[in-house]
């Protein structure tokens, strides 16, 4: 260790369920993709709300996360958020802090990203689209699914194999690109 | 493995130990605390500290996120931070810094991660 003090980044994984979430995550992540779970029983219980723990059945999801050490003080997580929309109001506290989304997308199956798409365009998030080709499955380019999702023009769409650490690479850097270009952007406009 | 929700019925130790382990509280002061803070033991003795406490201290002799904290004990996430929280204010442990997008000043550390990930 040196004396530095150690930091951390998180990027969030969203998509639909089966979409490749955690396939890419593990393709990047230098451990097996951890696997934690948030409960709902525990987010929705207030504190003097005892009544409520009579409460029988809770609602656990479960989320899978992965790890990058950039160097001895500095650590990225990659987070995949639970993927169904109604657990939609989970995320604030997964989200919270990130530096920016990959939402994954399969185009055989888009509507199931609406939900990440609206989710981090109305809170300012960065994020960027990337397709997960599936072999080559996939039928559509990326400037189709860019269209079918009405996605503003600056979001950029890659398509990636989630399985392929090149590919993955590229995602994420694409990522930081948005991020430093917002940020570099800001500065300009504050100076 | 499958992300889909699990809905589950509980058994009723699995439904009470959180609320021991936290004493019934699902939220922490610390506004700071997300899942990916890292936090290390700050020399304080333990030995007054039992359970999921002082397995948390076990584990993080060096830095660790609250999520790796969750994911190796076996706690779920909301637990984890409260638990976590807790040790924080007791002098336990101490947090480091989490990267902002929204904080000029960390824009070498955000570029320092690009040129890491860049470099995989
Ligand atoms: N052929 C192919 N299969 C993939 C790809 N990405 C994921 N899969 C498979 O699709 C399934 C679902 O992937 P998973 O990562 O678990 O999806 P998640 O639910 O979004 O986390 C798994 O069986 C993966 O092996 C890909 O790019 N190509
Ligand atoms: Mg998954």
């Amino acid at each position: 260790m040196s004396n530095n003090n150690p930091a951390s980044a998180k990027f969030v994984v969203a998509g639909g369920f089966g979409v490749g979430k955690t396939t890419l995550v593990g393709s990047v992540s230098e451990i097996d993709p951890l696997r934690t779970e948030a409960s709902m029983t525990a987010a929705s219980i207030g504190v003097d709300d005892t009544s409520q723990v009579q409460t029988k059945t809770t609602t656990t999801v479960a989320m899978d996360f992965g790890r990058i050490t950039i160097d001895d003080s500095l650590v990225l997580y990659l987070f995949g958020t639970p993927g169904q929309d109604r657990f939609g109001f989970m995320w604030d506290d997964l989200v919270e802090g990130a530096l920016g989304a990959v939402v994954l997308v399969d185009s055989r199956r888009l509507a199931d990203s609406f939900f990440a798409i609206d989710y981090f365009e109305a809170r300012g998030i960065p994020f960027v689209v990337a397709l997960n080709t599936f072999n080559a499955e996939q039928h559509h380019t990326p400037e189709e699914v860019a269209a079918a999702l009405q996605l503003r023009p600056e979001v950029k769409v890659l398509t990636c194999d989630a399985r392929d650490r090149r590919t993955v690479k590229a995602v994420l850097l694409a990522l930081f690109d948005v991020i430093l270009g917002r940020m570099l952007a800001e500065a300009e406009h504050l100076g | 493995m499958s992300d889909e929700p699990v809905f589950m019925e509980d058994s009723d130790d699995d439904f009470i130990r959180p609320f021991l382990v936290t004493a019934g509280r699902t939220r922490t002061n610390l506004t700071y605390l997300n899942m990916e803070t890292m936090v290390r033991t700050t020399g304080a003795d333990p030995s007054r500290l039992r359970f999921e406490a002082s397995q948390v201290i076990g584990l993080c002799r060096g830095p660790l996120s609250v999520a790796e904290i969750s994911a190796h004990l076996r706690i779920p996430l909301g637990i984890a931070k409260v638990l976590v929280g807790d040790l924080i204010e007791d002098g336990y442990l101490s947090p480091f810094k989490t990267v902002s997008a929204s904080a000029a000043a960390d824009i070498n550390l955000i570029q320092r991660l690009a040129a890491g990930v860049r470099a995989l």
